[in-house]
């Protein structure tokens, strides 16, 4: 029965993971055209790399032991997500990917499942507006500094001292976020990446009537007048129309014209390309200086259990900094607290680090998230247990927009209370249901 | 870097506006947040409307006439729209060609998705009759 079911699991896990395809073009005839050619010329000219923020933590607290994520992240989603660590530890699956084999102990307990709203999210849930909505958004900035997470954990005997699972609360206050648009800094930006469109779309409009103008001269030099300018202008509107405007009927223009006209347009697009450069280098920079900013929050998060359960409470500061547009790197600095009921209390801290990289471009800003690979490290000091040390690597595949699979695969030299190292598989399921919601629009 | 173009009314490429007759063009931008970025831009006149030249600026619908102002027809005129998917990832750009009538004609409609690399430009030749 085990077997059928991993069976099933990897078989929905391949079945899920197909790329959405998506219907990508650009403008139709001669302007399509035009802008390819100025892209394939910047493209020799500059080799621009694009991200999205591994920064935005969709999955459970990493307090929650049964958490696939191991280190927290500074941000939560902006609106509302769900997270399920839907595989916990089964022994057959770690002894599957483990050769240094699995503790049983934490095994055979349920996973856990945490919603994290932030307080934007029920803002906009309570006055009926779309959370993207710019006038909303730009009024309730401080709003998106509140993130709130519940949920159930599950406990085992072992380490929790009772096997009904534990109720999770958390929250977290981002005390300094500059990668807000709407700080002074990042609206100057804005107004300079608006500045670069501006001048693109000036030099783009003048570049393709001047394109135009020439073709048509090519093909009808008697309807052009001393300066090369239509003379009949109905002549003029009727040739974009039947041999410019479409895809085929383009190709089939342009592989009319001749070499000359060919080399005079590609000197037109080349003398009108520095707007258009200085244009991606612009955007290319404020996307960076935005999207590499630091971040620092502080959060809280308990798991509560039955009369004879143990505590967990946490307070910690999360820091992220952008190293690339690619790689963000956390650091976790918590105190930890376990109130036993059986036994006597545990205090310490816990440092931890991880870096994140996206191993792919993002489909689009409401598609797919790219899959990331993030390698993490932990060290936990407590009163009356030895240090314990955890490491983990963890590939987050997502499967359609809004739903991402983190697998994860964590070495622990002891587990607290029992001495006993650990080596283990999680898989969990991450749904941000706003960006769910927005791809079923 | 890719947008996702989808026409509703596909870009003619080129529109004949008879402004002796009362005829105009009217833009809509449905944008979906938070800050949208784009330039309405003119081959004759350079740039004519920033997304921050509009009152209420950020917001979710950017509406302007053009051609309805004698100081706005220039004949053989390339118009473009110019979107930026910096800080907002949806638009749907609709253009009109009303008359002082009040009948309305839609020339292009058409809805992008992007990331925040992308640019989208659409622009189409207006010939004046």
């Amino acid at each position: 029965m085990r077997k059928m079911n991993r069976v099933l699991v990897l078989l929905a896990v391949i079945l899920l993971y197909h790329p959405v395809s998506a219907w990508t073009q650009s403008e139709p005839g001669v302007n399509g055209w035009i802008d390819k050619q100025i892209d394939d010329l910047l493209d020799k000219q500059l080799v621009g790399q694009n991200g999205q923020g591994s920064d935005k933590q969709r999955e459970s607290p990493a307090a929650d032991s049964r958490s696939t994520s191991l280190v927290d992240q500074s941000s939560a989603t902006d609106f509302f997500s769900v997270a399920a660590n839907v595989i916990p530890v089964t022994p057959g699956l770690s002894q599957f990917v483990s050769s240094t084999g699995s503790s049983g102990n934490t095994s055979g307990a349920a996973g856990s499942t945490t919603a994290t709203a932030s307080l934007y999210a029920l803002l906009a849930g309570l006055n009926k507006v779309n959370p993207t909505d710019p006038k909303f958004y730009a009024e309730h900035v401080f709003s998106r500094r509140f993130s709130f997470t519940v949920g159930t954990a599950a406990s085992t005997l072992a380490t929790d001292n009772t096997d009904t699972p534990a109720t999770v609360y958390g929250a977290k206050v981002l005390l300094i976020n500059a990668r807000e648009l709407y700080t002074k800094a990042n609206l100057a930006r804005i107004k300079q990446a608006q500045e670069a469109n501006a001048n693109a779309a000036k030099a783009s409009a003048a570049l393709k009537l001047q394109v135009k103008k020439l073709i048509f001269a090519a093909l009808n030099p008697a309807s052009v007048d001393a300066n090369g300018e239509p003379s009949h202008l109905d002549s003029f509107a009727a040739f974009i129309r039947d041999h410019l405007a479409g895809d085929a009927n383009f190709q089939a223009t342009l592989s009319s014209l001749s070499t000359e006209t060919k080399k005079r347009i590609q000197t037109l697009i080349d003398n009108s390309l520095a707007a258009f450069s200085q244009e991606r280098a612009v955007f290319q920079e404020k996307y960076d200086e935005i999207s590499k900013a630091h971040q620092l929050s502080i959060s809280y998060t308990a798991d509560i259990r039955d009369a004879k359960g143990n505590n967990y409470h946490r307070v910690e500061m999360i820091f992220d900094y952008g190293l690339s547009p690619r790689i963000n790197w956390t650091v976790n600095a918590s105190g930890d607290y376990t109130d036993r009921k059986t036994s006597s209390d545990s205090k310490g801290g816990r440092f931890a680090t991880s870096f994140q990289g996206n191993l792919t471009q993002p489909d689009s800003a409401w598609g797919k998230n790219p899959i990331t690979l993030t390698f993490s490290g932990e060290g936990k000091w407590q009163t009356g247990q030895k240090p314990q040390y955890t490491f983990e690597s963890k590939l987050t595949i997502p499967l359609v927009p809004g739903v991402e699979l983190p697998l994860a695969y964590r070495y622990a030299n002891r587990i607290a209370q029992i001495n006993q190292t650990d080596s283990e598989a999680r898989m969990g399921l991450a749904v941000d249901i706003s960006r769910l919601a927005h791809a079923f629009k | 870097m890719a947008v996702t173009r989808t026409p509703t009314v596909e870009n003619p490429g080129v529109v004949r506006v008879a402004t002796s007759k009362g005829q105009y063009l009217h833009f809509i931008v449905d944008a979906g947040g938070p800050i949208p970025i784009f330039t309405f831009a003119s081959s004759a006149k350079g740039v004519l409307y920033e997304a921050s030249d509009f009152p209420g600026h950020p917001k979710t619908k950017y509406e302007w006439d053009h051609l309805k102002n004698p100081s706005d027809i220039q004949q053989l005129d390339e118009l473009e729209l110019r979107l930026a998917f910096l800080t907002n990832a949806k638009y749907t750009c609709t253009v009109d060609l009303n008359d002082d009538a009040g009948n309305t004609t839609v020339v292009l409609q058409i809805d992008y998705a992007g990331t925040p690399m992308d640019k989208a430009p659409e622009s189409f030749t207006v010939v004046i009759q």
